[in-house]
């Protein structure tokens, strides 16, 4: 009969432990608010991911259909350097290394804030007449975020 | 006896507190909500206008094959002009563009040599074919069969055999023939020479990607669907016309075209040379002539099934000033419509262009 009994001896919380439980509690939620927040950026990364994803098709894409018996021509171009760098760029890689700065830079079609592009092109030895390709796209102007984008191309003509 | 409970004044407070984390509590909810809604829709668009460029390009880096060696000229009933190149373009600077890409789409069936002698070409100007591998000959593809009643469809009859030979069909065919599973050839009018049993036959086709608002495609003006139309009517239907969706919710479809015109050396041409400046973009949205084109720039614009009633005033959530439609009413800039979107662009080399060679 001892439950009984304690029926009649029951003591309620404090307002301090309740006060203690609730700030435990708050935290919790705190924590779970900034999960949201989080996610809610992740979002938009994910988003300029999937864009920088595309540009780096692009380049690819250009080099695939310009390139010819030549991809090597297209290595170690860099879109920071107004296309100067390496030096004596001709047609078409040039013309494609310029075209594709403008659209990693047009922000209001589908660039990116400080977007820079790179490009190495490597013999895929020992595969006979490949190229490996690797496209790196750096942009954001707070905290700086990288994608490489990396193909192995056919040089029909080596 | 004696019991501890919470005076009135407690009772207020530990309320009070309570409400506050139970207001929390509603706020996380919602916007968790909120942005299941988002990723919901940004899934989807995602996902549409993947699948959409998927097929666009793998049809588009296919165009002009089994086509015949340039100059040539094509005629398709339901297209105006003839056709002299592997993309035809129709571009609009007020709406969405199109697109009609020629080349191999269809196996018609195989060649049958020697089973029926009446099926050699070099002889009789007709071929023969199977096409459900009983070995009895059978040409049916190159009809439309209504309740036993076979039409032949003279937009099937160029084709390519192995995808290599081309050949242009006969344009009226008999009842007889299919039955006997031939075909006439028409030009030329015999085989160049002897083929193996088994060569794949092909029927070169017609298709054209648009955006369609039409109820009579399945869609409608608040779901606009990217629709192919397929003028050889490989996919059935009557007439050309019918289109068959690829991809619900797509709004718009630009293209510009990289011309590989002079010098032809397999490559697009750039506006700049040894001293002269570069253009920002040497894709024209409306190449003069068609068949220079080599490389094709796609993009496509899909959008949320459902408005977003909830979007920020002032977020930016219109379709995309994309290519020469950036001046038309309604891109990035005007009011926001509500509606999420996703674009993708993609440079697509074709193929089977055939320039500079």
């Amino acid at each position: 009969m001892s439950g009984f009994m304690n029926n009649f001896n029951q003591k309620g919380f404090t307002l301090v432990e309740v006060l203690v439980a609730v700030a435990i509690v708050s935290i919790g939620l705190l924590a779970v608010a900034s999960m949201q927040s989080t996610a809610i950026k992740g979002n938009t990364s994910a988003r300029d991911a999937t864009i920088a994803v595309q540009l780096a098709e692009e380049m690819v894409d250009r080099i695939r259909a310009n390139a010819g018996d030549a991809p090597g021509d297209y290595n170690g171009i860099d879109t920071n350097n107004n296309c100067t760098t390496p030096a004596g760029l001709a047609d078409p890689v040039l013309g494609d290394c310029t075209q594709w700065r403008a659209r990693l830079l047009d922000t209001t079609g589908l660039g990116l804030p400080g977007a820079r592009g790179t490009v190495t092109v490597t013999d895929s030895s020992p595969i006979a007449k490949t190229a490996a390709i690797t496209v790196t796209i750096t942009w954001g102007t707070f905290g700086a975020r990288t994608i490489t984008f990396s193909t192995v191309m056919e040089t029909w003509l080596t | 006896m004696e019991q501890g409970g919470f005076t009135l004044v407690e009772l207020l407070v530990a309320m009070g507190m309570a409400a506050v984390v139970g207001l929390i509590g509603y706020v996380i909810f919602s916007t968790s909500n909120w942005s299941y809604k988002v990723q919901e829709d940004v899934s989807e668009v995602q996902q549409t206008v993947r699948f959409g460029m998927d097929r666009l390009s793998r049809d588009l880096r296919t165009a002009g094959f089994g086509l015949p060696d340039p100059p040539f000229s094509l005629t398709f009933t339901g297209i105006a002009s003839a056709i002299t190149s592997p993309v035809v373009v129709a571009n609009s600077a007020t709406g969405t563009d199109t697109i009609t890409i020629i080349g191999i789409g269809y196996e018609a069936g195989t060649l049958l040599q020697g089973v029926n002698v009446d099926c050699n070409a070099s002889a009789t100007g007709k071929i023969c074919l199977n096409n459900d591998g009983t070995g009895a000959p059978n040409s049916n593809n190159f009809f439309t069969n209504s309740g036993g009643t076979f039409t032949y469809v003279p937009n099937r009859r160029y084709i390519s055999l192995n995808g290599s030979t081309y050949i242009e069909l006969a344009a009226a065919q008999t009842d007889a023939d299919r039955a006997a599973g031939k075909v006439a050839l028409g030009t030329p009018s015999t085989l160049d020479r002897t083929y193996p049993d088994g060569t794949s036959v092909y029927i070169i086709q017609a298709v054209q990607y648009s955006v369609s608002t039409a109820t009579t495609d399945g869609c409608s003006a608040d779901n606009p669907c990217l629709v192919t139309t397929d003028y050889t009517l490989l996919r059935g239907g009557t007439v050309p016309g019918d289109g068959e969706i690829v991809a619900e919710n797509i709004e718009d479809i630009q293209f510009a075209y990289g011309v590989d015109a002079s010098p032809k050396d397999g490559m697009i041409d750039y506006s700049g040379g040894a001293s002269a400046a570069y253009a920002a973009d040497d894709f024209s949205n409306a190449p003069t002539d068609p068949s220079t084109v080599v490389a094709v720039r796609a993009n496509i614009v899909a959008r949320a099934r459902t408005k977003n009633l909830s979007l920020k005033t002032g977020a930016v959530y219109n379709r995309q000033c994309l290519e020469d439609r950036a001046a038309d009413a309604g891109c990035t800039g005007a009011a926001q419509d509500g509606y999420r979107r996703r674009s993708l662009t993609k440079i697509i080399k074709l193929r089977n262009s055939r320039q500079g060679l």
